[in-house]
């Protein structure tokens, strides 16, 4: 619509398409459990349906059909505002129970990425680093380079971790870095006290990827 | 000190983390006191990074020049309470002290910590 009206460059739709999608893997990533993922989930799985994003069986990557994403965007946008409106349960439900589950492939694909940290949340007394943090925040180049963002934490965080934290930490150095990573068993406490879906989605991931 | 908000008492018009009570909170334990049962790291981060970066005349320029952008959400309300948010930033007493005084203006430290905007990795 801010592309009709001229507000946006009509040349700068696929870059706004390709983003949105990276941003969709990003947040799927912590799985459809979490309220923002599932709505994420239910939007990939409407576009793939439209063949708006297509899959390419013999790589497993996943494309863009730049000219079916503006219709199927406002599809879209009519089906989600018609059952907002109208207040209509069970279309509602019906939606959800159509295009709330994660695609096998999709899952698949997903899975190659563990490895892949989605964010990584530092406590530093250092100036130089703290502001070498503020170049990788979300949203970034940084982040759009290598998939994952910085997110600095206050060092009063800490105490949500048992005292004895340091001694089950790995230590290393790098140069005049040096990195202290609490275990993930400590971790996980202060998730498990929050206890929010998305905080046992990742606590199952880590079993499945045998860090618990 | 800012001698401009040193003696204000901060009213519903002024600012719009104020709250009435606030002034009538006990203060027992300082680390529970200041954030709260339950604090949110998200601010306090944003508050003690932001303090510490403030120190930096390039970071600083860095914040107030995103803070103003016409793209960031929160520039009307950065400039509704610039001034009392450049002196929290720019405060070097404990936190204690600080959410003290802050007090004795109608508002505190958590309350203006939430209002420190973020910082937009896009165009930061």
């Amino acid at each position: 619509m801010l592309v009709d009206h001229g507000v946006l460059p009509k040349g700068s739709l696929p870059g706004y398409y390709a983003s949105y999608l990276a941003g969709n893997f990003r947040t799927l990533r912590f799985g459809a459990a979490e309220a923002h993922g599932q709505a994420e989930m239910m939007e990939f799985n409407y576009f793939v349906e439209r063949g708006a994003i297509t899959r390419d069986a013999r790589t497993g990557r996943y494309a863009i059909d730049f000219a079916k994403m503006p219709g199927a965007v406002a599809s879209l946008a009519r089906e989600l505002l018609e059952i907002e409106a109208t207040g209509n349960r069970a279309r509602a439900e019906a939606w959800f129970n159509k295009y709330g589950t994660m695609p096998a492939d999709l899952k698949a694909a997903l899975d190659k990425t563990t490895s892949v940290p989605v964010d990584v949340d530092p406590i530093t007394e250092s100036e130089e680093v703290a502001r070498l943090c503020y170049a990788a925040l979300i949203g970034s180049e940084f982040e759009q380079r290598h998939g994952w963002h910085v997110n600095l934490m206050p060092e009063s965080v800490l105490k949500e971790f048992p005292s004895d934290w340091k001694s089950r930490a790995d230590t290393k150095e790098y140069g005049r870095l040096k990195v202290v990573v609490p275990s993930a068993a400590d971790l996980f406490i202060p998730k498990r006290k929050r206890n929010e879906p998305r905080d046992r989605a990742q606590e199952t991931w880590a079993r499945t990827v045998g860090l618990l | 000190m800012n001698l401009g908000t040193e003696r204000r008492r901060l009213g519903q018009e002024r600012s719009v983390c104020y709250n009435a009570s606030v002034n009538g909170t006990v203060i027992a334990d300082s680390g529970v006191s200041v954030w709260g049962p339950y604090p949110n790291y998200d601010d306090v981060a944003r508050f003690e990074y932001g303090r510490r970066m403030w120190r930096l005349p390039d970071m600083r320029a860095r914040f107030l020049r995103h803070w103003t952008d016409e793209r960031h959400p929160y520039r009307e309300r950065f400039l509704r309470q610039r001034e009392l948010i450049e002196e929290v930033l720019g405060s070097s007493e404990t936190e204690e002290a600080l959410d003290r005084r802050l007090r004795e203006q109608g508002t505190s430290l958590r309350c203006m910590a939430r209002e420190i905007p973020p910082v937009f990795g896009s165009f930061f």
